[in-house]
């Protein structure tokens, strides 16, 4: 896939898919709103159904159920994966997630990543996170 | 923003949560929803038995972030000095989203408690929550409570009322790490005088000044270069976070929650009964092609019940009630020989009409207890998902379609339910647009002149008089939102709550609250205003009393409105006075048209009207009659709900040229139609 990234956003994500979030566009209240409801990067996000009429739609995060409009949701982009032979794990629960799935231990490796990163990328400026991120687009 | 009249020995309890966390089921529990005025926008009463305790209830806010007028207001009353403590409600089943608040809530260094509501949920669901552990990250008391169960609330008042006392404040703020803790610490060391001086609590100051508050610069005073090294450290930040500075305080919260979720809550189960049970009613409800066909089926049922079976049967009842002691009440005028004009102040005007308008109440009450069923079941929030879509076009948000529907009900209640939408600018357009939509007291006006005119086409016609409104809504509110209502179109991002089964005193609560604004109305703005009409209608300009009403002053002022009529078809003074009267309730118009037209006699009523208006003509005042003023009782909720006068006045306004203008363009295209 190199050179050939797409960019996914939330609002093309089908039913019943997960993703977890890349980045958090838009602006003014709508970013802030967003924001302030948990949808930060690398948080886990599952496409749960779509309105009659084709919009908004609901998704599951962190444990509750939220809906916004097809619009709202393409300031989001994500990063999809497959969640295939990890029948427990629950997004916003990976600390507890087995580990048996590709994208669960990519997504834990990731998290353990970050927060030792964080105390790393304070002298190196960043660069484990860095690493990281390629590593996510890689699997995509 | 400061009050000042605060009582000796007053305690303040701020009840602060995000929306569905079940603040209001608390706050009823709290003080047995006994309200008292509140010079805030919150609702605020005395905790049961402890007469000195204060509680307000704040709207549900998700942060302290001041983007909407709602948000800012909310803030402004947690900066203003008056709570003494907070009670942070947290719905205990959605841990996590809940404690971004209270993370915030606690840098505002007032005393706080954090109330851990839907244990019963929790228990059931078998999560395990280590309440113990909570309470020491936090350094804030952890207090277990069931509002809709009614448990732990005794605990509660206890422990808040002892933080408000021995003003314990939060005794760790430092949630952050990494690159924000190094920027927000050294805004911190940067913005401690000023922070002082404005009286502002000095972490929250400096949070706020990392994530970018131009509200907060201001109130601090920060000079240009202060302003500048703020600026340097956050873009320092951002570039070692590769993030902008809203996203990594936001992220820095939320990572921290996560992490002490993890310690602190074990969930056997991936979603609660309650979810999984939502989520196959939703299978349903929200299906692809059951969801508008339920959702019309409920509103019908709801309906039906208030306009037909329940509601109509009450609402007899009390009118017949009243016609009684009306009854009674003019025997004892005519045996205490009090004077006639007395007499018939007390029993044409005064009984007559807030008599009528009272028997609308059994009216109000049986819809409004449908529809907190219907809210606080969590349904509200579904209808809103299913219909957004289709009143997006009109510049609305899903929310919008409940109030409307009441509206073809009675204005006055659709105007009140327009406080469950969560902006004032869909409030307001909201209201702009209810009284278009033809209400139930415009009904036998339609009915009066239809079996005049229409005979033959009776059905026809109602449904056109009951499409022109909806359509000339339509056309307004592409208006106002090109116009006055462009603004920022508010964000739709909602939580869905879980199906619950709504709490019987809740539901009791709020029925009696909004029966109660009513009757308040009822005895103020429609009393005064009926005994000016009344006035009108009874005397001619020489103050004597008259006995046929067409000496009246009333019919004076029909005969000067006249001509403003004349190019819609129907000049002659009847019609205008009729329209006068029909401000103080609609049906008025009819009655108005029987004493006017010198028959109280149906049959030849239609004869006598056919002498006054053409069918064309008769067409253009039913359009007039949808569209013009709404009556007195919705003038007094709008004027409530959007807290002035003015506001009201314009609204008349625009619907008296509206309706002239749409009658206008009935009448003369009518006629240029039929001279072809």
């Amino acid at each position: 896939m190199a050179g050939g990234k797409r960019r996914l956003t939330l609002d093309e994500l089908q039913v019943g898919k997960r993703a977890v979030i890349k980045s958090v566009g838009g602006e003014g209240v709508l970013r802030r709103r967003l924001l302030d409801l948990g949808l930060t990067p690398y948080t886990p996000v599952m496409v749960r159904r779509v309105a009659p009429m084709g919009d908004p739609i609901e998704i599951y995060l962190r444990g509750y159920e939220l809906t916004l409009r097809k619009s709202e949701a393409k300031v989001i982009e994500v990063i999809y994966f497959e969640c295939s032979g990890c029948s427990s794990c629950y997004f916003g629960m990976k600390h507890r997630c087995p580990g048996t799935d590709k994208a669960c231990q990519m997504e834990a490796r990731h998290r353990n990543h970050h927060r030792e990163g964080r105390k790393v990328c304070h002298r190196d400026s960043g660069k484990a996170c860095e690493r990281d991120r390629e590593d996510i687009d890689e699997k995509e | 923003m400061r009050r000042n009249s605060r009582k000796q020995g007053q305690v303040n309890v701020a009840l602060v949560g995000n929306p569905n966390v079940g603040l209001t089921t608390l706050f009823n529990h709290l003080t047995g929803g006994i309200l008292h005025k509140s010079p805030v926008e919150a609702k605020e009463g005395f905790i049961k038995g402890h007469q000195y305790a204060n509680v307000m209830e704040l709207p549900g806010l998700y942060s302290l972030s001041a983007y909407s007028a709602d948000d800012i207001s909310n803030r402004e009353i947690l900066l203003s000095g008056i709570p003494d403590v907070i009670v942070n409600v947290v719905d205990a089943t959605s841990i996590e989203r809940s404690l971004y608040l209270t993370l915030q809530l606690m840098e505002l260094e007032i005393p706080m408690v954090l109330a851990l509501n839907m244990m019963d949920e929790v228990a059931h669901n078998q999560i395990d929550i280590d309440l113990k552990q909570l309470e020491e990250e936090l350094t804030i008391p952890v207090i277990p409570i069931s509002a809709s169960k009614n448990q732990g609330i005794h605990d509660l008042i206890h422990y808040a009322l002892e933080a408000a006392k021995n003003k314990i404040t939060p005794q760790k703020l430092d949630f952050c790490s990494g690159h924000v803790h190094n920027a927000i610490h050294a805004v911190i060391y940067m913005v401690e005088h000023h922070a002082c001086a404005a009286g502002l609590p000095l972490r929250f100051s400096a949070t706020r000044l990392v994530e970018g508050d131009s509200q907060i610069e201001e109130a601090l005073k920060l000079s240009e270069a202060d302003l500048e090294i703020i600026n340097h450290i956050v873009e320092d930040m951002e570039y070692h976070m590769n993030t902008d500075r809203e996203a990594a305080v936001a992220d820095m919260r939320y990572e921290y929650i996560e992490e002490l979720s993890a310690r602190v809550v074990h969930r056997p189960v991936l979603s609660t009964v309650e979810q999984e049970r939502s989520y196959k009613m939703d299978r349903v409800l929200t299906h692809k092609y059951l969801a508008i066909p339920i959702f019309i089926g409920i509103m019908g049922l709801v309906f039906y019940f208030t306009f037909n079976s329940i509601g109509a049967f009450l609402s007899e009842a009390l009118g017949s009630g009243i016609d009684f002691l009306v009854e009674r009440l003019d025997q004892a005028l005519e045996a205490g020989n009090a004077s006639p004009a007395l007499q018939a102040l007390l029993i044409d005007g005064v009984s007559a009409g807030v008599g009528s308008v009272l028997s609308f109440l059994p009216l109000i009450a049986v819809l409004f207890f449908f529809l907190s069923i219907l809210e606080d079941s969590g349904y509200m929030s579904r209808v809103a998902f299913v219909m957004d879509r289709l009143l997006r076009k009109l510049g609305l948000s899903g929310r919008s379609i409940v109030p409307m529907l009441i509206g073809f009900g009675c204005s006055v209640p659709a105007i009140m339910a327009t406080r469950s939408l969560p902006s004032r600018r869909d409030r307001n357009l909201t209201i702009a647009l209810i009284p278009f939509m033809s209400c139930s007291a415009k009904l036998p006006i339609y009915a009066m002149f239809t079996a005049a005119f229409f005979t033959q086409y009776r059905a026809t016609v109602l449904i056109g008089v009951y499409l022109t409104g909806v359509f000339v809504a339509i056309v307004c509110a592409f208006l106002f939102t090109k116009t006055i209502y462009k603004g920022d179109p508010v964000p739709f991002v909602m939580v869905l709550p879980s199906y619950r089964i709504p709490s019987p005193k809740s539901v009791w609560l709020k029925m009696w609250e909004n029966v109660k604004g009513f009757i308040k109305k009822a005895f103020t703005v429609i009393l005064v205003a009926t005994i000016v009409i009344w006035f009108l209608q009874s005397f001619d300009m020489g103050m004597n009393m008259v006995e046929d009403s067409e000496d009246s002053m009333l019919a004076f002022l029909g005969q000067a409105a006249a001509p403003i009529f004349a190019p819609l078809g129907f000049g002659d003074w009847r019609g205008a006075t009729a329209l006068i009267t029909g401000l103080s309730a609609k049906e008025a118009v009819v009655s108005t048209m029987a004493v006017l037209v010198g028959t109280g006699d149906g049959l030849s009523l239609s004869a006598m009207l056919t002498e006054i208006f053409t069918p064309l003509s008769a067409f253009a005042f039913l359009v007039f009659c949808l569209l013009y003023m709404p009556c007195v009782a919705t003038l007094a909720a709008i004027k409530r709900e959007m807290g002035g006068w003015g506001y009201a006045l314009l609204v008349v306004l625009f619907q008296c040229v509206v309706a002239w203008i749409v009658a206008f363009l009935v009448f003369q295209g009518g006629s240029l139609i039929l001279s072809l």
